[in-house]
C-alpha cells in the first residue's frame, strides 16, 4: 500500500534467559531467518523454530529462540515491519481484538451458541441419562433421599389412618392399568415448609398434612394425578441430573467468570426447568384424568383451590412457587375440556 | 545525616560504607535506602528506583473478557484454561517496570487438567450429596485438609510460569511446611476461642446474677471489644502465616525474596481494620434500631383512633390499615437499605485490610536481601475504590467487571516502587538441578488456581 520500504533493520533487546540484563541488538532478516550479532558473533535463526507468545495493547512483541532466549521488539515502531518479513502471524484471539466485526461475530454466535446447549441441550441429556436407566436402579440409588429429609424437614403425620387409607385407595384406582407407576407409594409427614406435595425419584410421593388439611379430601386425586406425572416422566431425576450438570460446569469455569454471573445463571435456569416440567405434569393428569374418564371438573377445582392459597400469601409453599399460574392450568384444563366435548 | 557526599560508596555486608570508611546507611536496620537515594543521588552509581508502571485498558481488557467469558459458557467450560492464560498474560504484560515488561507462560492444557480435576470433584459432591450426604461431607472435609497442598502446587505452577527480562521466577516452598504453619495457626485460634469463651461464660454470669451493676455494665460493653481484639488476632495469625509462606519460599531467577514483617504490625493492621468495620457495623445498628422505634411509634399513632372509634366507616378503617402497611414497607425497604450497607461495609473492611496488608508485606520485603519495595497504596483509597467498582457492577450488570478489575489493579500496581540497592545484575537464572525439585512434575502437570 505505501511506496516507502519498511526498514531492513529493526532494534531489538536480547536477553539470554541467563541474566538480567539486556542487550540491545539490530536484527536483519533474510532468507527465513532472523540474524543479529552479539559482540562479534553473528546469530542467525530460522523463523520456523521461532515461537512467539500471543502479547495484547501495548505490549512488545517477544520472539522466544530455541534456546530459551528471548528478542523483545516495541510493538508501535516494529510491528508492520516484523508482518513484512512475515515473522508475526496473529493467532485467532489477537486478530479478533483488533477486528471490531469478528469481535462482535464471535461474541454473538457463542451466546446463541450457549444459550441453545443450556436451553435445550442439557435438559435433552438428562432426559436420555433418566430414561436409559432403569428405575429399579433408581430407586435403589435414592431410597434414602426421604429418611434423609425426615430428620431435617419432616415429622411424622397427624393424620387419622381412614384418611390414609382413603388416599391410598385414590391412588391405586389412578395407577391401575398404568404399567410404568406400580411402584408408586404414598408417604404422609407433617412439614416445616407448610402446604406441599411431591414425587421423590423412587416413586414415593409424598403428600404433607397442612395439604390434606387444606385441600377437601376429593380433589386430593388432581394433587396426585400430577404428581404421577413427575414420577412417570422421573422429572426429580432429571432436575436432580440437571443441577449436577450445571454445577460441575461453573466448577469448571472457575476463575475468570465472576461467582455473581455463574450463580445468576444456574438460578434462572433451574427456575426455567422446573416451570417446564410443571407444564409437563400437568398435562400429564389431564390426560390421565380423561383416560380414566374422571370429571376434569375437579382438577380444575384444584387449581382454582391453589390460585386462591397462593394469593393468601402462604409464600412457604414451594410447591405453588415455581408452578405456572392457576389461571394458565385452568385455562389448559377447559381447552383438553372442550377437545372433549368436540369429540 | 549529612546532606551531601563526593567520592564512592560501597556495598558491604548489608551496610553502605563511603571510601572514607563512614557508614552511609545500615540496610539492615530497615533505613529506607529510597529516602537515602532522594537525597543523595548525585553520587550514587547505582540503578535508579524504578516505578510499576500498569498499560492495562479498559477497553482492551472488556474486549478479551467479553470473548473470553462466552467461549467459556460456549465450550462447557473446556476453553476457560485458555481464558485464564489469556487473562494472565495481558495483566502481567501490561505491567512495566525499569522500561520492561512481565510475562506469564502457563500452559493451557497444564490448567484444563486443574480445572478438569476441580470439575470432578464438585461433580462427586454433588452427586454424593443427595443420596449420601455422608460421603460428601466427608469428600468435602477431604478437600478442606488438602488445600495446603493445592496451594503449593498452585504457587508452583503460577510462579515457575511468570517471568521478567527472560527469567522466571519459582516457588520453593514445602507441603510439609504449608502444613505444619497451617496446623499452627489453627491451635493458636482454637485456643483464642477457648479463652474467649471462658471470658464470655464468665462474663456472662456475672450479668446474670446481678452481681454488680457497675461491672455487669462495663462487661457489656467490654465483650464486643474482646471479642474484635480475639479476632483481629486470629486473622493477624493466618494472614501472616500465609503472606509470609508465600513471600519467604518464593525467588525471581537465583535472588530469594524475604519478607522480615513483624507479626505486631499484622496484628495492629488487622485490629485497625475490625475496628473500622465494627464502628460502621454498630453505627448501622443504632440506624437501624432508631428507624425501627420510629415506625413503632407511627404504628401506635395509626392504631389508636381506630380502637376508640368502632363506629368508624368501613373504608376508612381499610385506608388506615393501608396506611399502616405502607409505613411497615416503608421500614422493611430502609432495614433493607441497612442490610446492604452491612454487606458494602464487608467488602470496604475487606480492601482496607487488603491494602494494609500489601504495603505492609512489600515495604518489608527484600530481594537478595537488599533491593527493597516500597508500596504506598492509600487503604481508604483502595476501599473506595473497591465499593465504587461493586456498586458500579451491579449498576451495569456485570459489565463493567473488566473496568473494575483493571481499575483496582492499577492503582495497587502504580503505588509500588522498586528500589535497587546497588547493582541488580548479579540476579542470574537458577540452577537446572535446583529447579527442579522433587513434586515439581506434579505441579507442572496440574495447573489449580486458589483465590488468594
Amino acid at each position: 500500500m505505501s511506496s516507502t520500504q519498511p526498514p531492513t533493520t529493526l532494534q531489538a533487546t536480547y536477553f539470554n534467559g541467563q541474566v538480567l540484563k539486556g542487550t540491545p541488538v539490530n536484527v536483519h532478516c533474510g532468507a527465513g531467518q532472523l540474524v543479529f550479532f552479539l559482540g562479534d558473533t553473528k546469530h542467525a535463526i530460522a523463523l520456523r523454530s521461532v515461537k512467539r507468545s500471543e502479547s495484547f495493547g501495548n505490549a512488545p512483541i517477544v520472539f522466544e529462540l530455541p534456546d530459551g532466549a528471548t528478542l523483545e521488539f516495541d510493538r508501535e515502531s516494529s510491528r508492520n515491519t516484523l508482518k513484512f518479513w512475515n515473522a508475526l502471524s496473529p493467532s485467532w484471539f489477537e486478530k479478533v481484538q483488533y477486528h471490531p466485526t469478528q469481535w462482535l461475530l464471535i461474541s454473538l454466535v457463542s451466546i446463541a451458541f450457549a444459550a441453545g446447549l443450556y436451553g435445550q441441550g442439557l435438559p435433552l441429556i438428562g432426559k436420555w441419562i433418566a430414561f436409559a436407566t432403569p428405575q429399579s436402579k433408581v430407586s435403589k440409588f435414592m431410597e434414602d433421599v426421604l429418611p434423609q429429609l425426615d430428620g431435617v424437614i419432616f415429622q411424622p403425620s397427624n393424620l387419622g389412618d381412614q384418611a390414609k387409607a382413603t388416599h391410598q385407595r385414590q391412588l391405586k384406582s389412578l395407577i391401575a392399568n398404568q404399567a410404568g407407576l406400580s411402584h408408586v407409594k404414598l408417604a404422609f409427614r407433617s412439614s416445616k415448609i407448610g402446604p406441599n406435595a411431591f414425587a421423590l425419584p423412587d416413586g414415593t410421593i409424598v403428600l404433607t398434612d397442612e395439604l390434606l388439611n387444606s385441600l377437601p379430601a376429593e380433589i386430593i386425586p388432581g394433587v396426585l394425578a400430577h404428581e404421577l406425572g413427575h414420577v412417570e416422566l422421573r422429572h426429580m431425576t432429571r432436575r436432580l441430573l440437571q443441577n449436577a450438570m450445571v454445577g460441575t460446569l461453573i466448577a469448571t469455569f472457575s476463575g475468570d467468570i465472576s461467582i455473581l454471573v455463574s450463580t445468576l445463571g444456574t438460578q434462572l435456569v433451574a427456575q426455567h426447568y422446573s416451570r417446564e416440567f410443571e407444564r409437563e405434569a400437568d398435562l400429564f393428569a389431564i390426560e390421565l384424568f380423561v383416560k380414566q374418564g374422571r370429571d376434569l371438573a375437579a382438577l380444575e377445582l384444584l387449581h382454582e383451590k391453589l390460585g386462591s392459597l397462593d394469593q393468601s400469601g402462604s409464600r412457604n409453599a414451594s410447591y405453588l412457587d415455581s408452578h405456572p399460574g392457576a389461571d394458565e392450568r385452568l385455562q389448559l384444563i377447559r381447552e383438553k375440556q372442550q377437545n372433549k366435548e368436540a369429540r | 545525616m549529612r546532606k551531601w557526599f563526593r567520592g564512592t560508596a560501597f556495598l558491604v555486608n548489608n551496610t553502605l560504607i563511603h571510601e572514607d570508611r563512614t557508614t552511609l546507611l545500615n540496610l539492615s536496620t530497615r533505613q529506607s535506602y529510597l529516602d537515602f537515594y532522594l537525597t543523595q543521588k548525585s553520587m550514587l552509581n547505582t540503578y535508579p528506583p524504578g516505578k510499576f508502571i500498569f498499560h492495562g485498558a479498559g477497553r482492551e481488557y472488556f474486549k478479551i473478557w467479553l470473548v473470553n467469558l462466552v467461549l467459556t459458557i460456549a465450550t462447557l467450560g473446556i476453553y476457560a484454561a485458555w481464558a485464564k492464560v489469556r487473562t494472565r498474560k495481558y495483566f502481567y504484560q501490561s505491567t512495566e517496570l525499569n522500561g520492561n515488561r512481565f510475562d506469564y507462560h502457563g500452559d493451557p492444557k497444564a490448567i484444563l487438567k486443574g480445572n478438569l480435576l476441580v470439575a470432578g470433584i464438585a461433580l462427586t459432591y454433588i452427586v454424593s450429596s443427595v443420596y449420601s450426604p455422608g460421603f460428601a461431607s466427608l469428600l468435602l472435609l477431604t478437600v478442606m485438609c488438602l488445600m495446603p497442598f493445592f496451594l503449593v502446587m498452585s504457587l508452583r505452577f503460577h510462579l515457575a510460569n511468570s517471568s521478567y527480562r527472560g527469567l522466571r521466577f519459582q516457588f520453593n516452598g514445602s507441603t510439609k511446611t504449608a502444613y505444619s504453619k497451617l496446623a499452627l495457626a489453627i491451635l493458636i485460634s482454637l485456643g483464642c476461642f477457648v479463652v474467649l469463651g471462658m471470658v464470655y461464660g464468665i462474663g456472662s454470669g456475672f450479668v446474670d446474677l446481678e452481681f454488680n451493676t457497675v461491672v455487669s455494665s462495663l462487661l457489656v460493653i467490654a465483650m464486643p471489644l474482646v471479642l474484635m481484639v480475639c479476632i483481629s488476632f486470629i486473622f493477624a495469625i493466618f494472614i501472616s502465616g500465609l503472606r509470609l509462606f508465600v513471600m519467604n519460599h518464593s525467588k525471581f531467577g537465583n535472588a530469594d525474596l524475604k519478607c522480615d514483617a513483624q507479626f505486631r504490625n499484622f496484628s495492629k493492621a488487622t485490629l485497625k481494620s475490625i475496628s473500622l468495620a465494627g464502628l460502621a457495623l454498630f453505627l448501622l445498628a443504632i440506624a437501624a434500631f432508631a428507624i425501627n422505634m420510629s415506625v413503632f411509634t407511627d404504628l401506635l399513632d395509626f392504631s389508636l383512633p381506630i380502637g376508640e372509634e368502632p363506629s368508624m366507616l368501613d373504608d376508612e378503617a381499610s385506608q388506615e390499615q393501608a396506611q399502616v402497611a405502607m409505613q411497615a414497607m416503608a421500614m422493611l425497604s430502609s432495614l433493607g437499605i441497612i442490610a446492604i450497607l452491612a454487606y458494602l461495609v464487608l467488602f470496604a473492611f475487606g480492601a482496607y485490610l487488603k491494602t494494609a496488608i500489601d504495603n505492609l508485606v512489600w515495604n518489608n520485603t527484600t530481594l537478595s536481601n537488599r533491593h527493597q519495595f516500597k508500596s504506598t497504596a492509600s487503604p481508604i483509597a483502595a476501599t473506595w475504590i473497591h465499593i465504587s467498582n461493586i456498586l458500579l457492577i451491579v449498576c451495569t450488570i456485570g459489565l463493567f467487571l473488566p473496568f473494575a478489575k483493571i481499575r483496582s489493579t492499577r492503582y495497587r500496581i502504580s503505588h509500588m516502587t522498586f528500589v535497587p540497592v546497588g547493582s541488580i545484575d548479579e540476579i542470574v537464572r537458577e540452577e537446572q538441578g535446583k529447579q527442579k525439585a522433587f513434586g515439581d512434575s506434579m505441579g507442572d502437570a496440574l495447573g489449580l488456581e486458589l483465590g488468594i
